[in-house]
């Protein structure tokens, strides 16, 4: 049997086999990584391929999106409603949608598709639908699974409705709501990922403290096939449930004992036990489980001023340790994270307007990266700064790419090296194979086998050649016209005009001519052209009988200038064709009016069908008369 | 020279007819009306229209409705349209300036043509014809005022059609079910204007080429 790897597969594996578990004292805020959200931020979801996080702002009813490729919000939002708060937001696995329940007891769907197209620092422009979709109570979590083996791919939606657990078929075109709520359950917490949703039931109506359920999306859709009894505390109200990217485990919490419950989240074992516990002394916001650190589960608890990081055992009723981060900004707040090879978690701090990044990679920031164009569309001189912050104090590994898409680029030459903790690197690179408009730079730092990333936007352009114009006349006035250069880092044309030709062809300034009696002042300037704009300018004006001269200087958004060649042309009256013709109009009838008369306009000839019939006539009468 | 020419429209005359009875048995309907079709250069005499256009001759379409009274005589309503897009000139020394303008020319016409079409599907049909016209124009100027008007005047010309049935007789017998088109023509054409009044001379000649439709 022969054995092959293909290409992407051996570089996954390969990057996967590079990712190392971090300890759990390596996590922390770096500096610089809370970024304002300018409303209320609520709960978050991350895009599969890592780069957006999708954040709720409850104040203004939107959803702001973090680019993680950049680590910036992007400009503009996606406005939900005008009364309705969003509650909880989830991504569609192809990443393609992302769903909103609303207190309106509404869902909002989003189009997502175009975002990974999006350059750095676009603006978003995206429109919600509100699905035609009624629900009777207020609406809670939201979670989406893929339909296994459904073409196209289709997905499960899962939502809280009240106390009850609804789900609906995403691709169908008139989505019906299925209520699937077991019974004696009331409905608190779905989580979902992978092959399987759960829910976490508070059951204490009935002997039982609290149920987790188990459900699938196969086939027909969604299916109840496991569930799990669990124990609270006396009073215990159930909060949080997350589940780890492997989807070995779940994390529960329980506000009263303030016990964090690890789960075992498989079919064949969920319905059995608990298999640990942890005591954290806080008030319970948010629980998110990720496989980030060790073997171990690794739990986050997000508290009201502060995040405890939990390694948790499989050992029953224990855990391998914990950390605390201290958050400088108090309020409530929500968690999420990226993949496992991404290994980034977003917390959002409603209290503090802001977003913040927990992470145990180097955290790279690019401070300024400028271009300056080559002679040659396509190539220039990168002038890039960066500094990164790393765990542990020792050197890092760096490379500067240019990016074709996000966690995609090609290195430039002489863009590696070597870097320590909060060093600034300052590199010269030149570049080749620049696109007209934006061009991604990214910076990639690896430290103990763990990789950050920032990355800045230039502007391709080409260095500024001079225009080639035509100079025409007219009465009384001077017709520049050319085809702009096909660039976009043009800032501006100068067009400068005079009669006082005989200059040095660099001295254009002093061709001036000083404007005044309807003449625009010298020089025009043509702010912001298009690439490759055709651009047609009308000096008026002028004197007839003069020769005037026309100089144009293109300038680059750099500052950098280049004057075309210098063109005069005698300013003349010029004749149209009716003038040329001394021809004023008018319509002449039949020669009346018209200096040639009746006869000299041919208008007889206006008879001259008439006249030739009757001479047929005439001949035909002649010939049977004979 | 002159007397080359009459021999040798007198022979293609004499030709085409007996061939068109050798090959034809049965008796040509007639047909009362004709549509025509054609592309048309006019070519002024004035120079001036050389100094602002730079072209010689102008495009233009003209579409024709005949009608028949008797076999020979066709009586012709048509008109046409020219648009074309020249520069204002120098006053002093006649070089083309940047002001853009645009001449918009509507001929129309009323014709009597006399057809030379003797024999049961003639294959060459020459005609004579003449009548009165009228051309309306329009300039648009960029920069001037727009001048628009309209002119007088009569035509005399020459045509020769070549009747295309014989070339395809499938067609002519699809073209004659399907539209009531008894008799298909490419017929080339040239005639000779005299519009001349103050102003703009649209006098010169006109060659046409087009499609004769009898029905």
């Amino acid at each position: 049997m022969k054995h092959s790897l293909s290409l992407p597969a051996f570089l996954l594996v390969m990057s996967l086999a590079a990712s190392v578990p971090a300890a759990i004292t390596d996590f922390r805020i770096p500096e610089g990584a809370e970024f304002s959200v300018g409303g209320t931020p609520g709960r978050l979801a991350v895009t599969p391929d890592d780069r957006f996080v999708l954040i709720l702002d409850e104040t203004n009813k939107a959803v702001k999106v973090l680019d993680t490729w950049n680590f910036a919000i992007l400009p503009g939002s996606i406005s939900l409603s005008a009364t309705a708060t969003p509650v909880s937001i989830a991504i569609a696995p192809d990443g393609n949608t992302a769903y909103v329940t609303m207190t309106d007891k509404k869902i909002s769907k989003l189009d997502i598709s175009g975002l990974p197209d999006l350059g750095l620092n676009e603006t978003l422009s995206i429109t919600p639908t509100p699905m035609d979709l009624t629900f009777t109570d207020p609406l809670g979590d939201i979670r989406v699974l893929p339909l296994q083996g459904s073409t196209p791919p289709d997905s499960c939606v899962f939502v809280i409705d009240g106390d009850s657990l609804e789900w609906f078929q995403a691709g169908d075109t008139a989505p019906t709501l299925t209520n699937i709520t077991p019974n004696n359950c009331q409905a608190r917490e779905v989580e979902g990922a992978g092959k399987y949703a759960h829910l976490l039931c508070d059951d204490r109506a009935t002997s039982v403290n609290a149920t987790l359920y188990q459900f699938d999306c196969i086939g027909t859709g969604a299916h109840d096939v496991t569930v799990a009894a669990l124990t609270l505390g006396a009073s215990g109200a159930i909060r949080g449930l997350s589940l780890a990217a492997d989807q070995e485990w779940l994390l529960a919490g329980d506000t009263t004992s303030q016990d964090i419950i690890l789960i075992d989240s498989e079919p064949s074992t969920v319905g059995t036990d608990t298999v640990g516990r942890a005591f954290v002394n806080t008030t319970l916001q948010d629980i998110l489980s990720t496989d980030f650190a060790s073997d171990n589960p690794l739990g986050f608890v997000l508290g009201s001023d502060t995040l405890t990081l939990l390694e948790m055992d499989t050992t029953p009723d224990t855990f391998a340790g914990d950390t605390v981060l201290p958050l400088p900004i108090l309020g409530g707040g929500y968690l999420a994270r990226s993949s496992p090879e991404d290994q980034y978690v977003y917390l959002s701090l409603a209290g503090g307007d802001t977003v913040a990044v927990v992470t145990a990679n180097p955290w790279v920031e690019i401070s300024s990266a400028t271009l300056t164009p080559g002679d040659t569309t396509g190539q220039g001189t990168l002038n890039i700064t960066f500094t990164a912050s790393l765990l542990s104090g020792s050197t890092a590994k760096y490379e500067i790419k240019k990016a074709t898409a996000f966690k995609a680029g090609t290195a430039i030459t002489n863009g590696t090296g070597t870097l320590s903790d909060g060093e600034t690197v300052t590199k010269t690179l030149e570049l080749t194979g620049l696109t007209e408009g934006q061009n991604v730079i990214s910076v990639e730092v690896t430290a103990s086998s763990r990789t950050g990333r920032d990355a800045a936007a230039i502007t391709g352009g080409c260095a500024v050649t001079p225009v080639n114009f035509s100079l025409d006349f007219g009465t009384e006035k001077l017709i520049v016209q050319f085809k702009g250069l096909n660039c976009s880092n043009i800032e501006r044309y100068e067009i400068y005009y005079g009669t006082n030709c005989g200059v040095d062809v660099l001295d254009y300034a002093s061709i001036d001519d000083p404007g005044g009696d309807g003449r625009p002042p010298s020089p025009i300037i043509l702010d912001n052209p298009d690439p490759g704009e055709e651009i047609r300018e009308v000096v008026e004006g002028l004197q007839n009988g003069e020769t005037y001269c026309v100089q144009i200087v293109t300038v680059d958004d750099s500052g950098n200038k280049v004057a075309s060649v210098r063109k005069s042309i005698l300013v003349e009256k010029a004749l149209t064709l009716t003038d040329l013709a001394d021809e004023d109009g008018g319509y002449d009838c039949f020669g009346i009016g018209s200096g040639a008369g009746f006869w000299g306009s041919g208008a007889w000839l206006a008879a001259a069908p008439l006249g030739l019939l009757g001479l047929i006539k005439a001949v035909r009468k002649w010939r049977r008369r004979r | 020279m002159k007397r080359g020419g009459w021999c040798l429209a007198v022979l293609l005359l004499v030709s085409s007819a007996a061939l068109a009875q050798e090959v034809k048995e049965k008796k040509e309907p007639r047909s009362w009306f004709g549509l025509g079709l054609s592309y048309a250069a006019l070519m002024f005499d004035d120079d001036i229209y050389q100094e602002v256009f730079d072209q010689d001759f102008f495009n233009a379409g003209t579409l024709t409705f005949s009608f028949y009274p008797v076999r020979n005589l066709a009586l012709t309503l048509g008109g046409g349209g020219s648009i074309q897009t020249g520069k204002a000139v120098g006053e002093e020394t006649g070089r083309v300036s940047g002001e853009k303008l645009e001449l918009d020319i509507y001929p129309a016409w009323v014709e009597a043509g006399y057809r030379f079409d003797f024999a049961e599907d003639q294959i060459l049909v020459p005609s004579v014809r003449a009548g009165g016209d009228y051309w309306i124009f329009q300039e648009k100027n960029e920069f001037a005022r727009d001048v628009d008007g309209g002119k007088a005047g009569w035509h005399g010309g020459v045509s020769l059609g070549f009747l295309l049935d014989r070339l395809e007789p499938d067609a002519d017998f699809n073209l004659l079910s399907d539209y009531g088109i008894e008799n298909t023509f490419l017929e080339l054409g040239a005639s000779k204007t005299w519009m001349k009044s103050d102003g703009l001379d649209f006098s010169g000649w006109v060659f046409s080429a087009g499609f004769l439709f009898e029905f």
